[in-house]
């Protein structure tokens, strides 16, 4: 297997020179991997076959019951299809079963925590993709568009909404949901436009009543009682729109983006239902424009960033206070919503200049205009920080990652973190710890201060 | 596989397998000259014609000390740009093993000094394209044992040369040995930017392939060491088939990349969009 090399030179570093690899055997293993049910060859064109097989187990160390939290087993299937040089797809299924449920006892929990945790089937991406010319390209189907030079932050990233069951403390690459879209590209040698018409209405995906995550605790602990969810109508009529211009540069990037999109956070409607005593919370969901740019400069090993945008008519809560007055006042109809602009911005900058590290630094600000005090329930001003940083070690087969945002603002801290150890090709196992600390029972975050927990994960790709 | 940032630069050069250290591949018959400098040598080495694009695909064997491997499949191409053909729009695209694919990397690397070579890596799993910053230029390409110094154009201008010995024979062929040290005055920033103290390269009096090399690396006092075989002409251009380095610790296999070349194609028009970060998510 091994074969020498010949050099005469002969010192004592010569002679520790390691003999040649046969590269051979190497490539015969790899060709007899790939089975013939892993990639066919049609009439017209290939597809392939592949995806993963995972398992995630969690410990909530804080919780006070429910310590084991998750014995989730997901499997992604993903084929992939080459029918002619114009036409290609794509699509993927993830299904997932959570065992955590039924060893604790599936009577100890909510109707709405088994449907959003127990099981999950969803088809991911799923589309057509046409290149008519070199410069044109049409994507039909479910897909993403990540924009944005945020991490965390969806300022200029617009298109997608995200998965927020565990309060977006998963790993990013599984936070973004695919929508069903029609993406037309125009490509320059230095530029790309994009025209987006997205047909499904899909908002961000919350946490269950009645589970840790739990979106409305504070709204549920004051009385309120949360109604179905009231969406758009058919949305093949009344489509979401998005463009962008992308324009790339010797000294970075930068992209402007515009579009009229549904807000993936619902505002309430309010109804005051004597006869049950309650008030009723129903989550709407309006429309509102947005325009913006973000993009990157580069200097040696440090990339500054940012991502600015504002909204125009977007809706907002009314703050807990008003809609009691409200309520009190008799007044008839309660106004559970309040329109008005929202300035957003981060800057950041991104280091590599210490081996085998990537530190990445954000500060995010947003300004509600016309703000009235007592009226909104969001802040006049909210300012989050975070710190993001990757290290590989061992010629990457360990992977460390660091990320914390602290909500300054709110008075609470969201962690992430995690390492991943490539064993071979196909497996990895990974250990991660997650979760949010808040001391201020005035923050929203307080409510969620004892989900810290750790994850062990193992992921065979084939 | 979980990637971040910065380890997924890959090996413009090495993976095309042919312009290894700018220019370890060679276009043109050579005859023997005992009358070279060492400087002369090195630059006939690594101003060759190497085509000026390349298509090519690519077997990387990554082999911890344990003899653990890793194996990476990619396709990759390359065209030279600019004036005299010295700037290089190079563009991977990884298809092996599963959690890296469709993983690709853009790279626009310019030969003039000082000026900063831009960069781009689209990872699928967070289906987004992202600029790079320049990293730590000793930095390892995708946990390979091959540095960003190593694949990116060769600045001569950092060293100083001198021929070590003119006799040497390796595989059959003739070579000389090269030595190569800081440039005085400016050795604190080639040791930086390298991160070598010192190299030995061998390159064949024949064609002016380097055919194998030693580094002194500064960061934990180890030894790198290059070969390259299965040396072939193809399509008149001498190409190196087989690229393995080892990093070695006190005489210790610390780690070992070996890269093959399984096809390459040379000078086929490659249209210009592909060197574009909007490819990158299109897939080869």
């Amino acid at each position: 297997m091994f074969m020498a090399s010949t050099s005469v030179i002969a010192n004592d570093t010569e002679a520790n020179r390691p003999p040649v690899f046969d590269m051979s055997s190497v490539n015969a293993d790899v060709v007899a991997s790939q089975s013939p049910g892993n990639i066919e060859k049609t009439s017209d064109g290939y597809f392939s076959v592949g995806g993963f097989v995972q398992e995630n187990l969690a410990y909530s160390y804080e919780a006070d019951h429910f310590s084991f939290s998750k014995a989730r087993t997901s499997l992604d299937l993903r084929v992939d299809m080459n029918f002619s040089e114009v036409v290609k797809g794509k699509a993927e299924v993830l299904t997932s079963y959570d065992f955590a449920y039924h060893l604790e006892g599936r009577d100890e929990f909510t109707k709405d925590t088994l449907d959003v945790y127990e099981s999950d089937t969803r088809l991911q991406e799923a589309y057509l993709d046409f290149d008519f010319a070199s410069w044109f390209n049409l994507r039909s189907g479910r897909q993403y568009f990540t924009w944005g030079e945020s991490e965390g932050s969806q300022i200029g990233d617009i298109g997608n909404p995200r998965d927020y069951r565990e309060m977006g403390l998963q790993e990013i690459e599984d936070a973004r949901l695919p929508v069903g879209a029609n993406k037309i590209t125009f490509y320059g040698s230095d530029w790309e436009y994009n025209i987006i018409s997205i047909h499904e209405f899909r908002p961000n995906e919350f946490g269950a009543k009645g589970s840790a995550y739990d979106p409305y605790i504070s709204i549920r602990r004051a009385g309120g009682n949360i109604i179905e969810t009231n969406e758009p109508d058919s949305y093949l009529k009344n489509p979401e729109i998005i463009s962008r211009l992308f324009l790339s540069r010797s000294f970075g990037d930068v992209s402007f983006f515009a579009g009229e999109i549904y807000d993936d956070f619902p505002v309430f409607a309010i109804t005051n239902n004597s006869d049950a005593n309650s008030i009723d919370f129903v989550p709407e969901y309006f429309k509102y424009k947005r325009f913006g740019l973000f993009g990157n400069f580069v200097s040696g090993s440090m990339l500054f960033k940012y991502d600015i945008a504002k909204s125009l008519d977007k809706p907002f809560n009314r703050s807990g206070l008003n809609i009691f007055q409200q309520v009190e006042s008799n007044q008839g109809k309660i106004f559970g919503s309040i329109k008005s602009d929202l300035l957003q911005c981060m800057v950041g900058f991104e280091y590599t200049g210490i081996s085998e590290t990537l530190v990445s630094v954000e500060l995010y600000r947003e300004s509600v205009e016309n703000y009235v005090e007592k009226i909104f329930q969001d802040d006049e001003h909210s300012t989050e920080a975070s710190v993001y940083i990757t290290r590989d070690f061992w010629n990457d087969r360990l992977l460390t990652t660091f990320w914390v945002n602290r909500l300054i603002t709110e008075s609470a801290t969201m962690f992430r973190v995690d390492a991943t150890f490539q064993v071979n090709d196909q497996l990895e196992v990974s250990l991660a710890f997650t979760g949010i600390n808040s001391s201020d029972s005035e923050s929203y975050f307080f409510d969620y201060r004892k989900t810290d927990r750790a994850v062990l994960s193992m992921k065979y790709s084939f | 596989m979980k990637t971040s940032y910065t380890n997924v630069l890959l090996l413009t050069v090495v993976l095309g397998g042919s312009t290894l250290y700018s220019g370890f591949v060679q276009a043109e018959s050579a005859k023997l000259s005992a009358d070279l400098s060492a400087n002369e040598i090195v630059t006939k080495s690594e101003e060759k014609y190497d085509g000026n694009t390349q298509i090519s695909e690519s077997s990387m064997l990554l082999i911890d000390g344990a003899g653990n491997k890793r194996l990476r499949k990619m396709k990759s191409f390359r065209r030279d740009f600019g004036n005299n053909l010295k700037d290089q729009k190079t563009i991977y695209f990884f298809e092996y093993p599963e959690d890296i694919k469709d993983t690709s990397y853009l790279s626009f690397d310019w030969e003039p000094d000082g000026v900063d070579d831009d960069s781009w890596l689209y990872l699928p799993a967070l289906k987004k394209v992202k600029r790079l910053a320049a990293a730590d230029k000793s930095d390892a390409f995708l946990g390979s044992d091959f540095t960003y110094t190593d694949i990116k154009t060769s600045k001569r201008q950092y060293w100083d040369y001198t021929i070590v010995s003119a006799t040497e024979k390796i595989d059959g062929h003739e070579c000389w040995l090269v030595e190569g040290l800081p440039k005085k005055g400016n050795e604190e920033k080639v040791r930086s930017e390298t991160g070598y103290s010192k190299v030995h390269v061998w390159v064949r009096k024949d064609n002016f392939v380097k055919v194998q090399g030693t580094f002194w690396v500064l960061k934990g006092k180890k030894i790198k060491y290059f070969t390259a075989t299965d040396i072939e002409e193809i399509q008149g251009i001498w190409t190196a088939r087989t690229n393995q380095i080892s990093t070695t610790k006190n005489g210790k296999v610390e780690h070992t990349t070996v890269i093959k070349l399984d096809k390459v194609i040379y000078d086929q028009e490659i249209d210009e969009s592909y060197f574009t970060p909007q490819k990158m998510n299109r897939g080869v």
